[in-house]
Parts: C-alpha cells; structure tokens; sequence
C-alpha cells in the first residue's frame, strides 16, 4: 500500500466535500426560488483505491406528484375565472341598486300612484320617469352582460399569447435540455425551469404531457392536438365565431391547418371563462332579454287598445318588438356561408311561446331545412310538405320553403323565421344562428314623453238604464281601436243608406225584450238608431257581438270580427237597456291602468311573472356561483395539499441545511487533517533519514 | 414529515390571509346587518328575499291606495252630509210654506232662501277634490257634474256611470268613486197623474191639461186608486145647440165592474158648473164627487177643476194614467223655488197648484234623504272594509318582514362571538408564526 494513498484519500474527500459544501450552498441560494428542487451530492467510496467520490448531483423531486399538480392547477384556474366572472354577475343581479326586480317594484309603486288619481298629469309623468329609470336598469345590465363578454374575449386573447410565449419557452429549454444531454453536463435547472414553464402552462389550459427519458416534454392540448414536440411549437390564434360575431373562438395553426378548438377546450383560465360563456352569459342575456320583451309587448297591447287623457287610442309606449333592427339583428348568418343571404328577418308573433335560448338553422340540401334548438329538439322541413303560399304559415310548424325562389318561412316557438337567399350558389351545408330575444334589451326604448298620452281609461263606458229591473252587468272588451270603423262598416254593409262613420257610431244602444215565450231577445243599434243587431235570442253565458254571434240570423255564426265583444253577468230582464258610449271624456277611468298593474302577478315569461321569472335568473346564476365558489375551494386545497406535499419532498429546509454545511465543514476540515498528518508523516521520514 | 422553509412561510400566510377573509365576512355582516350580500352565499334564500321584498312592496302600495281612498270616500261622504243638511232645510221651508196663512210675499222670501239653498247643493254637487278632479262625474272627472240647461230650464247630468275601483288587497278592489248617476239622479218622487189625449186613439198624445186641469189633493189616495184601477178617463160630449155639454167619468175597478159618472156642464157667470145627470142610477155618488165650488170633480185623490174653455172645446176624451216621478235633487229643489215663486194665493188654482207642489216636494225630499242615508251607508261600508283591510295589510307586512328578517339578518350574538373567537384565533397565528420563524439553526452554530 503506497503511502502516498493517505495524501490521495484526503485529496479526494477534499474535492468531495467541496462539491457537497457547493451544493448545500445552492441549496441556501434558492431557497426562496420557485420551482427550485433541492439536490442533494452523492457520495460513493471507491471500491479498489479507497478515498471517496462525488458521482452525482441529484435532484429530489416527485414527477408523479408533480403531474397531478399541473392538472389540479389548471382546474383549479378554471373553476376560479369561471367563479370570479360569476361573482360579479351575481353581486349585479341581487344588489339593490341594479336589480330589475326593485326597479319594477318601483315603476309598479309609481303605476299604482298613477291609478289612484288618473287625471293628475304629475302623477303620470312621474311614470314616466320611472320607466326611463327602469329601462335604464335593464340597459345598465345588458351592458354589463355584454362587457362580460368582451372580458372574456380580452382572456381568450390574453391567454391564447400567454399560452404561445409558454410554449416557446418550452421549446427553447427542451432543445436545451437536449444539448446538455449530449453533452452530459447536468441539466438540473434545466428540468426546474422546465416543470416551472409547464406549471405556468396549467394555468391557462389543461393539457397532457409526455416527459421522454432525456428530460424532454412533449405537450398535447383539447383531443390530442400537439402544443409542443421536441424543439417545435405550434400557434394558438383568435378570430371571430362564425356562428356569431360578437363571440372570439380558439385556433390552433398546423403547417397551414387552422382547427377550432373553442369546444375542446377544457381547464385552466380558458376553459374557465369558455364555459362560463357557454353557460352563463349568453343565457343571462337571452332571459333579460325575454323579460324585456313580454313586458315591453304586454304594456304596448294595453296601451293602444285604451284611451288617453286626450279621448284618443294610445300610442304605443314602447319600441315595437318587431322594429325594423330587431328583427334583423335575430338572425346572423355563417360567415362561411355560400348562398347569401338577400333577406333575414326573426318576427316575434307570439312571446308566450318565445324561448329564451338560440337556434341553429342549417340546409340539409336545397328542398330541406333544419332547426335545431340549443336544447337539442330540432324541426326538419322538406319542400314537399310546404304550405301553398307565405301567408299561411300562421301556427306554429307550418312553414314555406320554395328552392326555386330561396324564399324560406318558418312559424317555430312562436317565431316567425323568414329567410331569402340567393340562388346562384348552393346553399347546402350553409347554416344560420337565431338568438329571438339576445337583443331584446336593445330594443326598449320610450316613445311616449307626454304623461297624457298614458292610455289609462278603457276605450267604452256602459250606463245602464235607470229603470232597469234585471242585475245583468255588462261588460265590453275591446280588440281592436277600429272597432268604430269596423261597426260603421257592417252597419254600412247591411244598410247602403245608413251612412254611419267612425264618429257617428257612438253611443250604442242595447236593449232587451220578451220573446213571448219565456226567452230574452236583444237588439243593439247605433247612435242613429241604425240596426246592427234586432231581436236575437240572448244566450246566458255567450258573449254578444263576439266572431261567434249570428247577427244576419242565418243560422250560423258570422266569423266577423268587430274588434268588440259584450260579456253579460247577471241576468237582464225585458225592458232593460244600456248604452255604451265612446269614453272619450273619461279621464277619471283608470281601468285600463288596473289592467296594467294587474300585469305585475300575470304568468306571462315562460309560465312566470317578471319579477319571478328574474327571480329565477338570480338564483340560478347564485347557485352556479356558489358550486364554482364550492368546487374552486375544494380544487384550492386539494392543489394546496399536493404542493405542500412536492414542496416538503423538493423544498429546502434550512435547517437541514445548516447541519449539512456543518457535516461538510467538519469532512472538508478532517480531510485536510490526513493531508496534514500526511505531511507530517512524510516529515518525520525525512526527518529520521536524515538524521 | 419533512417541512422545507418556503412551506412554513407560504402555510402561515395562506392561514393568515383566510382568517383575514373570514374576519372581513363577518365583520361586514355585522356593520351591514345582512347575513349575505351575494345571491350566491344563498340563492335559495336569496329569491325568497327577492319574492318578500316584492310582498311588502306590494302591500305598502295597498296601504298607500288605502290612504287616497279613505280621503276620497270621506271628503265624499262630508260632502253628501252637507247635502243632506240642506235638504233638510228644504223640507222644512216646505212644511213651513204648506201653513196656509203665509201670502205671496212671505213665500217669495221663502223662494229666495230656496234659491240659495239651490247654488249651494250645486256647489255640492259639483265639488273638485285636491287635484281638480269632480267627484261626482264619473269617468268624466274633468267635466262639470251638473249644469243647468237654459233651454229646458233644467239641471242636467254631464257624466257617465264610471265607478273607479282601487286595489287595496290582494284580492279586493273598492269603488274610490261614485257616480251621481247613481246617488243623485233617479230619486223617486211624487206619484203624479198623466194625461193622455185618447181622442183619436190613433194618435193618443201627452197632455198637461185638456178641458180640465188635474190637481193631486193625496198622493197616497191617487196612487192606490190608480193601481186598484184601470181604464180612468174623462169624456167630454160637446155641446150642441140647445143640448149643454155632458162629462163622463169612468174606470174599471178591481172587481172589474166598469164605473160611470155622468154630469152636465153648463155655464153660471162665466164659470163651467156641473151638476150630476139624475138620470143616472147613481146619481147620488155622483153627486157626491162634485167639489164645494161645483166647478170640479174629486175622484181618486185628483180635484178634475173644469177648464172654462170647456164648454166651447170639441168631443175629447183624456185617460189619466199615473207614473213616480224620477230626477235629481237639484231638479227637486228647482220645482219647490217655481212652486213658491210663482204662488198665486188669491186663486183658488194657484192654492190648489201649491198645495199639490208642496205635497209632492215633501214626497221626494223623503226619497232624497233616504237615498242620501244609502249612498253614505254604502261608503261607510266602504270604509269600514277598507279599514279592516288596512289592518290586515299591516299584519301581513309585519309577519313578512319578520320572515324576511329572520331569513337575512344577521345573528349579532352569534357574529360577534365569531369575531372574538376569529380574533384570538388571529392573534395566536401572529405570534406562533413570529416563534416558528424565528427558530433557525443558523442561529445556534458557531
């Protein structure tokens, strides 16, 4: 054994103990870096010349665990976007200030102020007010719906950079990885810097990883589309939905391949607020809108069938449902469309059978349509079934197709779809997306700014007969404000010389009398004494002048539609009579109005009222709010336990490290000891030869 | 377990940061009172709050309806009092005018005194509540209930029927209005005698007076005479040369056996005299009819005073027939001003004219009074209802706040205890943190 062994042996535990003491001091340095893996140096003895060598420099970390953590943060990213959007819809929608359902509490207070005394002008501006500050609110919560949705387009964009600059990086520190593999110099902070990018990839998207045994990450996204392969990475861009404009979808380019990945997306920030898109917003949306609708439409109705403070027929208060912009805004057609469209109009003909949701019309091939409801019931039409002409698509299903002319009318849930498009191309494949209600918010506008154009008053007041002996109480509904003009025209048609006009109409006279065998007759005639009906048998129960009332007594009913009907409680006697009059100076009525307010508990938004149809809006957006708010916690520390895991394998305890260093010190200050004793053994040789 | 540095840090802060979260939710439950601030801390309850708050809403609207209604029906009813107060005094100018012993003049002053009392309940009638609106007018609140028309001389109803009804319960809507349709107009009057020329029973006519002017000396006899009755009439045969005029007086009675007077009319001074026809088998009876000034006839409570005209008039033939007469209160009090205005109480006429004026008056200022006590019951009941309903309104409210309180507000002992537990919790976190922190090895070596 060479004595020059022991001067080897303390050499080597020297270098050994300098690379350990290097690594503890790593160590301390990166204490507080992210992503940093402690490593620790291995010791090996050498089997056949003694002494010790440092053979590697190991990083302890979990791959599993580290793993799992990537696809807990990209759910827990998800659900946090998904909530946090949520959150802010929830506060608009239950907060005071901005919820419909206090404004309509408001706009009803001050209808009902308005019914207590019909003819105080101040009163009835103050409605007016009220209902510009409730069009306000609506507006102001269809604005916020909408800038929700640009706020999740600014984070699809956002994140769709983010996600390329990451996947980049990712390529960079895979071709790194690679070369220091060649080179076989250590990659540990290589394979940091790497789990540390796709750490952050997580946050935006879940994806799939692939680690190859040199330290290599492949990245797979949506069904299995490649993000990263070895030194290459692919380019997530943005455009426009197709389907609808206003929408921003995700697009991965291969090579010169654009795919869609919008609905493949799951996870992270993007899948977070994709979703909540998907699910929330455009529903939100499309139930306001609704809601505007049916009250817009219930007041109008109301409002042009009774009379001002003027004696005349309302005006309509609000903006027509089916205005000009509405009902080409329901319809938006493919931006990939072939056939172009030359004419696209969505009429709401009946709002108790509106839905709020979206519908997909798609050509099966030119004689055959599809309609597809976003709940999945869909509506084939075929050429051969079609109705004869345009104008008797009146009930719902019926429809219109003619592939010659491209003209296509629908009556679908109480829509009416009609559509036009150019025949030069064919427009199979070509699809087209109907939002009826998303827009309806846009729509509500004030058209009346005069208090006394209000139609409170009922267009006919009945007095009865002061002698009257019978209790029959009769009462008009009226249809149409034609109705005079429609009286004067079958009292016109009866009598050539009658002459009666629109004003002369007024007041008519209805009167009872024995049919000498126990039976009623009545007779109705004008304020000329023209007849419009003379001794008809009186039916208890049926209404009178209604589309069902044999007037010419032939026998059958007339099917003529007055645009007034008379309800009969009670039971007249013979000798009765009661004169309806042309309420025009009836500014103390306030029937119609009563009618208006009794709209407030009237189940007309699909089965419920207003302020419960919302009612039902906000706890639905509550509770989606609240399971995201449940599920993001959950994901919260379920991410947390496995990072506080990773990080009690990988981390650095100071501590430990401290006693390292002192274990090294005291190795490195021992091996300098056998140098020295070394020397001092090599010295007394010299010493004793010598001598 | 191993713990690394970071870990002790990251797990102290993160502890930190939820208790400060925690500390902040109740502290802003107890400064706001609400339980919770976001539907989504509840959804469930959170449309319940919705639905309640729309309940008390609802019901303070009806409390508010209730107050305008009360102050309408009351300002109504004050208003029909003070009609009913001047009626009064009309019933009692007219006993005083019926005395007898009062001439012309005296009742031309009582005129003047009907005269005012007759602005007065115009007035009444008429009367605009706070914003302008006539309470009387029906549907037509801005025209005028009443005015006099100048060419009939009457006063006429300018309105409708329209009865304004105002929700004051979930399910109870009460008229706020009346109409004076139906608490002025139709007030039934005296039973009054109807004449009808039958002389070309083809073209029968209404008649005020033929050859003969018909007073009512009893309503109440008229009345029972015309409904026991049938086919009263008075025949006049004219006369000719040398043959006096006759007059015939018949009806069926109940029994239907047709009863038959018959006089002569002839001529005394210039005044037609009858004298009954002896001829006759009830002659007697006949007699008996005739009027102390024998220039009349008293049959079913009517004096049938012979016209002078008379005896130079053709065959005529007059059925009498009798009808409730039917008006408004201003119309009533209208016919007692003329009655005393125009008295003339020198002729036997005028004293017949105005003791009949009178009578009648009496008979529809009972029916006035009598539909003004119902017209007044009726909005008392209105009233009353409406104030039962006030306070179940009341009681509803208060039960739905107390349910929408119990469903939101916060628990301030329960918050409040939370918040010192939270803060010991808090302050325990501090200080373990400042110890854990604090140990290093670093700091023993060397």
């Amino acid at each position: 054994m060479s004595s020059s062994n022991l001067l080897n042996i303390g050499s080597q535990a020297l270098t050994a103990s300098t690379v350990a003491l290097n690594v503890v001091g790593q160590n301390i340095a990166n204490v507080d870096t992210e992503g940093y893996s402690r490593q620790s140096t291995t010791l090996v003895s050498r089997e056949y010349q003694n002494g010790v060598t440092a053979t590697d420099i190991s990083r302890i970390t979990d791959q599993f665990l580290q793993s799992q953590i990537y696809s807990q943060t990209s759910s827990y990213y998800s659900l946090s976007s998904y909530e946090e959007l949520a959150s802010q819809l929830d506060n608009l929608l239950a907060a005071d200030t901005t919820s419909i359902s206090d404004s309509m509490d408001t706009w009803f207070e001050s209808l009902q102020t308005a019914i207590d005394d019909p003819s105080n002008l101040a009163n009835r501006q103050l409605l007016l007010s009220e209902t510009d500050a409730l069009i306000q609110s609506f507006s102001s919560l269809d604005t916020q719906l909408e800038s929700q949705n640009a706020a999740v387009n600014t984070e699809i964009s956002d994140a769709a950079a983010a996600i390329n600059s990451l996947s980049a990086n990712l390529a960079a520190v895979n071709d790194s990885i690679r070369l220091a593999n060649a080179t076989d110099s250590t990659s540990n902070e290589l394979l940091d810097q790497r789990d540390q990018i796709l750490n952050d990839l997580a946050g935006y998207i879940n994806f799939t990883s692939d680690i190859q045994s040199d330290g290599q990450v492949n990245i797979y996204i949506g069904q299995g589309e490649p993000l990263v392969v070895g030194q290459t990475s692919y380019t997530l861009s943005t455009a426009a939905n197709p389907d609808d404009p206003q929408e921003l979808n995700l697009y991965l380019t291969i090579g010169s391949q654009q795919s869609d990945l919008t609905s493949q997306i799951s996870g992270g920030v993007l899948g977070g607020v994709i979703e909540y898109r998907e699910t929330v917003l455009g529903d939100a949306r499309d139930q306001l809108g609704l809601l505007s609708l049916t009250f817009t439409d219930n007041m109008n109705t109301l409002q042009t069938l009774g009379l001002d403070l003027n004696g005349e027929f309302g005006s309509e208060m609000f903006a027509d449902i089916n205005s000009a912009d509405a009902v080409s805004n329901r319809l938006v057609s493919n931006s990939e469309n072939a056939a172009s469209a030359l004419e696209s109009e969505v009429y709401l003909v009946d709002l108790s059978a509106v839905q709020a949701t979206e519908y997909t019309l798609e050509f099966d091939s030119r004689s055959q349509v599809t309609l597809e409801r976003a709940d999945g019931a869909s509506w084939s039409y075929d050429e051969v079934d079609s109705e004869a002409s345009i104008s008797d698509v009146d009930e719902d299903g019926e429809f219109y197709l003619d592939s010659a002319s491209g003209e296509l009318v629908i009556q679908q849930d109480g829509m009416l779809i009609k559509l036009e498009i150019s025949t030069t191309r064919s427009p199979v494949g070509d699809s087209y997306t109907i939002q009826p209600t998303r827009y309806g918010v846009d729509n509500m506008e004030l058209l009346i700014n005069d208090g006394s154009e209000l139609a409170f008053a009922e267009p006919v007041s009945i007095t009865e007969d002061a002698s009257n002996q019978g209790s029959a109480e009769i009462t008009a509904t009226v249809s149409s404000s034609e109705f005079r003009g429609k009286l004067a025209s079958y009292i016109n048609s009866q009598d050539a010389s009658a002459g009666a006009t629109d004003a002369s109409v007024m007041p008519l006279q209805l009167s009872f009398s024995d049919d000498g065998s126990g039976g009623l007759l009545y007779s109705i005639s004008d304020a000329d004494g023209n007849a419009i009906a003379t001794d008809l048998e009186y039916q208890a129960g049926e209404p009178l002048l209604s589309v069902d009332t044999d007037l010419d007594g032939d026998g059958s009913a007339d099917n003529l539609d007055l645009g007034i009907s008379l309800e009969i409680s009670g039971t007249p006697r013979a000798g009765d009579s009661y004169t309806l009059a042309f309420n025009e100076n009836g500014v103390s009525d306030n029937r119609n109005a009563l009618a208006m307010a009794e709209l407030q508990y009237t189940q007309s938004v699909e089965g419920a009222s207003y302020q419960d149809y919302y009612a039902v809006l906000v706890q639905e957006v509550g509770s989606l709010t609240s399971v995201a708010q449940i599920n993001s916690e959950a994901a919260k520390s379920l991410l947390d336990t496995n990072t506080a895991t990773l990080s009690s394998i990988s981390g650095v305890n100071l501590d430990e490290e401290a006693a390292d260093l002192v274990k090294y010190q005291q190795a490195y200050a021992a091996a300098s000891q056998l140098i020295s004793t070394w020397q001092e053994m090599f010295d007394t040789l010299l010493a004793s030869v010598n001598s | 377990m191993r713990v690394s540095t970071q870990q002790i840090y990251t797990a102290n802060i993160d502890n930190l940061n939820s208790l400060n979260s925690t500390i902040a939710t109740v502290q802003e439950q107890i400064s706001s009172g609400d339980r919770f601030t976001q539907a989504s801390q509840d959804p469930l309850v959170a449309s319940q709050v919705l639905k309640l708050d729309q309940e008390v809403a609802r019901y303070e609207q009806y409390q508010d309806n209730i107050d305008v209604t009360q102050r309408r029906l009351e300002l109504e009813e004050t208003t029909l009092e003070a009609i009913n107060d001047a009626t009064v005094r009309l019933q009692e100018i007219v006993t005083q005018a019926g005395n007898g012993t009062l001439g012309s003049e005296d009742l031309g002053l009582l005129a003047s005194e009907v005269g005012e009392l007759i602005s007065e309940i115009e007035g009444l009638v008429n009367t605009r509540d706070s914003s302008g609106e006539y309470l009387f007018s029906g549907y037509q609140g801005l025209t005028r209930a009443y005015d006099l028309n100048e060419t009939t001389g009457e006063y006429e109803f300018q309105g409708d029927g329209g009865q304004r009804y105002i929700q004051v319960g979930p399910d109870f809507q009460v008229a706020a209005t009346d109409s004076a349709l139906d608490i002025f107009e139709g007030a039934t009057g005296a039973y009054q005698p109807l004449l009808t020329d039958t002389t070309d029973p083809l073209n029968a006519t209404e008649v005020d007076s033929s050859f003969f002017n018909a007073y009512v000396s009893g309503y109440t006899e008229f009345e029972e005479f015309d409904n026991e009755n049938s086919g009263f009439q008075v025949e006049l045969t004219a006369a000719v040369a040398p043959a006096d005029a006759q007059v015939a007086v018949s009806y069926t009675d109940s029994d239907g056996v047709a009863q038959s007077y018959l006089y002569t009319l002839t001529e005394v001074d210039g005044s037609p005299v009858l004298t009954a026809d002896s001829a006759q088998s009830n002659a007697e009876a006949a007699a008996a009819l005739i009027n102390d000034n024998g220039n009349g006839l008293l049959v079913g409570g009517l004096e049938l005073l012979m016209d002078d005209a008379a005896l130079s008039a053709a065959d005529t033939t007059v059925a009498i027939s009798g009808e409730a007469e039917s008006d408004n209160v201003l119309n009533y009090a209208l016919d007692i001003y003329n009655a005393l205005e125009n008295a003339d109480t020198d002729s036997y006429e005028g004293q017949l004219s105005l003791q009949e004026s009178l009578a009648s008056a009496l008979t529809a200022l009972d029916s006035i009074q009598a539909q003004n006590i119902s017209a007044r019951a009726s909005i008392g009941a209105r009233v009353n209802a409406i104030e039962d309903q006030e306070s179940v309104n009341d009681d509803y409210i208060l039960y739905t706040e107390t349910t929408r309180s119990e469903l939101v507000d916060t628990d301030m002992t329960e918050a409040a205890s939370e918040l010192a537990l939270l803060q010991t919790q808090l302050e325990a976190a501090y200080s373990s943190f400042n110890i854990i922190t604090g140990l290093s090895l670093f700091n023993y070596i060397n």
